[in-house]
């Protein structure tokens, strides 16, 4: 199968993510979750939100209680640590590493953190051991990374990552912009 | 110690925007519905059908009252819907899923607006909101265990 037809079938959709981390936050804050408070959290419909828990609910990582409270499973809490771990290495990694903004990497981190796997999630964690292990050789990389990255002449034939066109150009262009374009 | 409950002209407003928010939404999920169930099924369809009609005049019904509190009706939807076909038995859940959840928002509000001391007129129009959509869950309750 296509890579980008099985972000369809993901085991936990960017949907289903945000409804479990939206009943994570309201126990952790209120000590308790119901579908208007979701609703009002993730600024849907009630019945949106009701369909979108069905799923999860027959998965059995969320329950409802017959006062209608609902609550993450320990699978759902299980699912919940992990995403909010892979959020949490991803903007790390945006910020401490690639020097990214903190709101940009917020947004960028949501978007990703229920896609990353499992094995390019811990190559991560294992470069952020690094970075953050104070040693001199990992202090002087992302220096020199930073100053190099400044660098770009923009020359894509003199390069030796670039292709046929400059990466750098390429990557730094908004996707709208290039929509937009005439 | 209880707080006391508010609900102001704004927070009035905006409440009832969720709900017209909720009787759109499941007006175009009815839409949906009626689309990937097959034609055969003729009695949902036309339950569907009513449902959908009586769906849109609640929200007529709902904007009217925006606009009598001073308020403007707004459309806060997000809505994608599978092009699948649905079985009756799922349809009729999905049915069940959106007009419970349309119930409890009716009544949450009109808790809300009893506790604030709400006025006569809007307490009316939202027991009857609570007394129609609890038929609504009754009738597909029955007809989903019937299936």
């Amino acid at each position: 199968m296509h890579t980008w037809k099985q972000f369809d079938r993901n085991v936990i959709t960017h949907s289903a993510a945000h409804h479990l981390m939206a009943i994570d936050t309201l126990m952790h804050e209120h000590g308790y979750a119901r579908v208007s408070d979701v609703a009002r959290l993730l600024e849907i419909t009630r019945g949106s939100v009701s369909i979108s828990l069905k799923p999860l609910k027959a998965e059995g990582l969320v329950e409802q209680d017959e006062n209608r409270f609902i609550r993450l499973s320990e699978r759902g809490q299980r699912l919940v640590d992990i995403l909010r771990a892979r959020h949490y290495i991803i903007k790390k990694f945006m910020t401490a590493v690639l020097g990214v903004g903190e709101e940009r990497a917020e947004i960028d981190g949501c978007k990703i953190e229920h896609l990353l796997s499992a094995e390019t999630s811990e190559r991560l964690t294992a470069l952020l051991r690094f970075i953050d292990s104070g040693a001199e050789s990992a202090d002087r990389f992302i220096e020199e990374f930073h100053r190099f990255n400044e660098a770009c002449l923009h020359d894509a034939q003199a390069c030796p990552s670039c292709q046929d066109q400059c990466l750098y150009d390429l990557a730094s262009q908004k996707l709208q912009d290039a929509v937009a374009e005439k | 110690m209880k707080q006391p409950v508010s609900c102001t002209q704004t927070e009035l407003v905006d409440e009832l925007n969720r709900m017209l928010a909720e009787e759109v939404e499941a007006s175009l999920r009815y839409m949906h519905l009626m689309m990937v169930i097959h034609p055969q099924e003729e009695r949902i369809m036309t339950l569907l059908n009513e449902a959908y009609d009586e769906t849109i005049e609640h929200a007529q019904m709902v904007g009217e009252r925006i606009r009598e509190v001073g308020g403007l009706p707004r459309l806060d939807i997000r809505l994608g819907l599978p092009g699948e076909p649905i079985p009756p038995r799922e349809a009729l859940a999905q049915v069940l899923t959106f007009e419970e959840a349309a119930l409890e928002g009716y009544q949450e509000l009109l808790d809300r607006v009893r506790k604030a001391g709400g006025d006569a007129e809007m307490i009316e129009f939202l027991s009857k909101q609570v007394e129609l959509e609890t038929e609504h869950v009754e009738m597909f309750r029955n007809l989903l265990n019937d299936e």
